[in-house]
């Protein structure tokens, strides 16, 4: 189940909101969400939810063990099997395919990839499972004593199938104890639709126009073309990301969680260490608490450790070799950077700085979508013209003007625009009435837009069955 | 006197406090009030959506995609474990949302507006197809594709249309070519859709040869001939559009140069000296049956054959009509400029039809045209014979010894009308559905002449893959 589709609007939605709502104690408001939660996992897995609740289980009691033997070895030991046990799961089920593959490729081996299907979200609550382990083992939290509560951390279903990673210390308090005020509420409801909609009304529309572009053979691309097509989709995938993480922010809300934000206007970055601190914060700041300074390679850590953070950067987003591709080569930019220095890079002109940043990132997103290394080739062969393409044809002008207004709301958008228009008339106390009403208003508007959109999401004509 | 001052200005001072207080207190109070319309307002929306949803009737068919909408599935464990079971509950839901037509139309209307039409009022649609003109430097005999995968997924169009909720939507952008005959890489035009054409001069090259073996399996007595029909693409796209396209008339030549004792016949340029008519819909992806009837005179011409003229038939014109194209494009502009539907009864009806199931079971008599009464406006070019995956049989009085076999895609379905005159059996089947050899198939039936008769994007698609295999089955 995903949210933004109707089955999740208006049927699952509703009817947990509604039980929630009619529940009064923080414990039966807890068994609210865990039983949707469960469902809402159980519907996609029906079978691999056990493998969540097995996580859950073990953890629960490794953490207990940790604080229980603190002073002795056993809570080291507890760590480290804790470790093993979800690394190891996150190993078989996301990586073993891709592990055989490569093991029979270099060994010219023969062995059978093994038939996994990819449990959904196991990437994103194994880290959470992560960070709690490690933060009680440093004791920075306390282990949660009761079990349904540590299993509402794990499953709560806002964050369960595409984060952001929440930590167990930013929600700690809040699992025993929160209550949702009208705030929450209306800011919870507000995010929500907005996320809904970037992802539906921006999102998915900029996909339909890049798979134009980039859906068949793409060798035939013009130069423009194909930088049109890539940029495009740069901004799909932060509205798409951005979007569903606005929408688990805003879900959170509703049921009185606070998460931390997400995504900070990434494209607003002036060098590519500071577009990793806007873009998916949770993973990045998991990766800089709990990899890249652990002492592993003796005195040149800091070089190693930071390569080793992309390698698994690139790697936690796909099981294949163009993620960490995509992922050291940003690392590698990033490690330029702090070679040239803090004040060095101060010096350079600031349009400097953004040609070249956007360059990377949007080159970057590049790799990110070609998982095929021949069509990926052919990538970078468009991007300057080498597969004697033309240098700019009919469909970009004629895609760009036919989706234009789309296009300026998505660049818009990409930059705090709304966010600076609504603190500039929040600040004048006389257009609180007119800036009230055209909340409300321009959420509906966009609620309704976007499950318009949606019912066209199962569109799929048959026009030939008999013809 | 200096005491009264400033009890004075105390009293101003107090004042203005009091008075900004209470303005921030009001704000407050707006604020507040505000957040409670939205959640309010919003809830309302949510809950009314959803009450909608459950109450309000839920649609089984979709007119405009064609298709059957998805079913409620019935229980069983293996499906509850594989996740199918709450995956297809789901899938019915979003599938059959109540009043869904006209939420879509208006989701064609919305996205209209994510932008404009270019100055010359052109919008493109769906994946730019994969222009192929490179050319074989030398002459391949081995078959394009062996005979089980082209069976398996003929067959999977049929089945597929039953079973398409457990389609997704990529399944037909991913393969835009999946029934041969169209592309979704759809140019609109002044409220006329155009198919773009990829074009491959390779596999152009291997349809003439599965011909050419046509005719050599079938001997000399035996006239084969080759009709390639253009399509909209080279008639009405503007022309500083051209690099947009691959082009039919290079595709076409590049097959006839293939052939060997197979006779083309000119439909391009039978076409073209009718083009400012109505020979192509604006809004379907085949042609119109006037169009048919052009190429179907040029054919009779190369076969040596009489026809019939066009007043020997009934014209027959429905209104509203709007075609396969606007499902495919969404386009909002071929939705809301419909268009009417002109087709010819013959009005001396001595001829029989036979319809047979692909395995020429099943034998049963039927209409040549048939009734469009019941029939949603985006199909009616299925007048001619109902569908694609049957044999039809046409027995007529002409009486001058020659039996006429079509081999086509549905562009092939138009042309038998025109033919009743002309030969005294039709046989028409469709390479991809047919279940029998076609060879010794032409043989028992005593053919004489044998048309292959599809439109370009099925002659240089995967639609020639079909034609050898039903020659080897």
């Amino acid at each position: 189940m995903v949210f933004s589709s109707l089955f999740f609007l208006y049927l699952f939605l509703p009817l947990c909101m509604l039980s929630y709502a009619a529940t009064k104690t923080i414990k039966s408001r807890n068994t609210v969400l865990i039983i949707f939660s469960l469902i809402f996992y159980a519907w996609g897995e029906p079978l691999y939810v056990l493998i969540l609740i097995l996580s859950a289980v073990v953890n629960y009691i490794l953490a207990l063990l940790i604080e229980r033997y603190r002073d002795g070895t056993g809570a080291k030991a507890a760590l480290v099997f804790s470790l093993v046990f979800n690394i190891g799961m996150l190993g078989i089920f996301k990586y073993s395919g891709f592990i055989a593959e490569n093991i029979n490729a270099v060994f010219s081996a023969d062995i059978e990839p093994p038939d996994i299907r990819l449990p959904i979200g196991i990437s994103f609550y194994t880290f959470q499972i992560i960070s709690y382990i490690v933060d009680c083992y440093w004791e920075k939290v306390h282990a949660q004593k009761s079990f349904p509560k540590f299993l509402m951390y794990v499953s709560l279903f806002p964050q369960l199938v595409a984060g952001p990673i929440v930590r167990y210390s930013t929600i700690e308090s809040e699992i025993n104890m929160r209550r949702t005020t009208i705030d929450d509420l209306s800011s919870g409801i507000t995010r929500l639709i907005f996320g809904l909609s970037k992802k539906v009304i921006i999102a998915n529309n900029l996909s339909t126009i890049v798979d134009s572009f980039f859906g068949s053979e793409i060798k035939g691309l013009s130069v423009m073309g194909t930088w049109y097509a890539v940029i495009l989709y740069a901004m799909q995938i932060y509205f798409d990301f951005s979007g569903y993480s606005d929408m688990a922010i805003g879900l959170g809300r509703i049921f009185g969680f606070h998460f931390d934000e997400n995504f900070n206007y990434p494209f607003i970055c002036r060098d590519v260490s500071e577009f990793w601190q806007r873009w998916h914060i949770s993973l990045g700041t998991f990766f800089r608490d709990y990899l890249l300074y652990l002492p592993l390679f003796g005195k040149r850590r800091k070089y190693a450790n930071l390569f080793l953070v992309w390698f698994c950067t690139g790697l936690w987003h796909g099981a294949s070799w163009n993620y960490v591709l995509w992922g050291l080569y940003f690392g590698l930019f990033i490690f330029i950077e702090q070679l040239v220095g803090k004040k060095r890079m101060k010096k350079i002109p600031i349009a400097v700085k953004h040609v070249y940043n956007k360059l990377v990132i949007i080159i970057g997103f590049g790799i990110f979508y070609f998982e095929n290394m021949k069509e990926l080739g052919n990538f970078f062969k468009n991007l300057i013209g080498l597969n004697g393409n033309k240098f700019i044809d009919s469909f970009v002008t004629i895609s760009l003007e036919n989706n234009l207004y789309l296009i300026i709301a998505a660049v818009l958008f990409c930059f705090p625009v709304a966010k600076a228009v609504g603190q500039l008339v929040q600040k004048s106390r006389r257009f609180c009435y007119v800036t009230g009403t055209a909340q409300v208003a321009v959420n509906i508007c966009l609620l309704l837009c976007s499950s318009l959109l949606l019912v066209d999401a199962t569109n799929n004509p048959f026009l030939y069955f008999r013809f | 006197m200096e005491d009264k001052n400033q009890t004075n200005d105390f009293n101003i001072d107090v004042e203005l406090r009091d008075k900004q207080w209470q303005r921030k207190r009001r704000s407050r109070i707006a604020r507040r009030f505000f957040k409670v319309v939205n959640v309010l307002m919003c809830g309302l929306t949510f809950l009314s959506i959803a009450l909608l949803m459950i109450v309000m009737k839920r649609p089984t068919v979709s007119e405009i995609e064609n298709r059957n909408l998805a079913k409620f599935p019935s229980f069983s464990f293996s499906d509850y474990f594989s996740g199918k079971y709450t995956s297809d509950i789901e899938n019915y839901y979003n599938d059959t949302v109540p009043g869904r037509e006209t939420l879509k139309n208006l989701v064609a209307t919305v996205r209209s507006h994510f932008g404009k039409k270019t100055e010359d009022d052109v919008k493109i649609h769906g994946t730019i197809v994969a222009k192929d003109d490179e050319k074989e430097e030398k002459i391949e005999t081995k078959p394009a594709v062996t005979t089980a995968p082209a069976k398996e997924s003929a067959k999977g169009t049929t089945t597929g249309a039953v079973t398409s909720a457990e389609k997704k939507t990529t399944d037909i952008l991913d393969n835009p070519n999946i029934e041969g005959e169209i592309s979704n890489n759809i140019l609109v035009y002044k409220n006329r859709g155009i198919m773009l054409y990829g074009g491959s001069f390779k596999k152009g090259q291997a349809y003439a040869e599965t011909l050419n073996r046509f005719k050599s399996d079938l001997g000399k007595n035996v006239n084969v001939y080759s009709l390639v029909a253009p399509t909209p693409v080279s008639y009405y796209l503007p022309k500083k559009y051209g690099d947009m396209t691959g082009s039919e008339i290079d595709n076409i030549e590049n097959i006839n140069e293939y052939l060997k004792n197979v006779t083309p016949v000119d439909a391009y340029g039978a076409l073209k000296k009718h083009k400012d008519e109505k020979i192509y819909p604006r809004t379907d992806h085949h042609w119109t049956p006037l169009g048919a009837y052009y190429a179907a005179e040029e054919f009779a011409k190369s076969a040596d054959v009489p026809f019939a003229g066009l007043s020997k038939y009934k014209k027959v014109t429905k209104e509203g009509y709007v075609g396969t194209l606007y499902g495919y494009s969404g386009d909002a502009d071929l939705k809301n400029n419909p268009e009417d539907f002109v087709y010819y009864v013959p009005k001396d009806e001595s001829y029989t039809t036979t319809y047979y199931d692909n395995d020429m079971t099943n034998k049963r008599e039927g209409k040549l045209l048939i009734n469009l009464d019941n029939v949603a406006p985006v199909s009616w070019y299925l007048v001619f014979m109902g569908s694609d995956d049957k044999i039809a049989h046409v027995h007529t009085k002409a009486g001058n010894g020659r039996k006429l076999a079509i081999v086509k895609d549905s562009y092939g379905n138009a042309l038998a009308p025109y033919l009743t005159e002309s030969f005294e059996d039709i046989y028409v089947i469709d390479m991809r559905y047919f279940e029998l050899n076609a060879v010794s198939y032409f043989k028992e039936q005593g053919i004489t002449d044998v048309l292959f008769a599809m439109n370009t994007f099925s002659a240089t698609g995967q639609n020639s893959e079909y034609l050898e295999a039903i020659r080897t089955r």
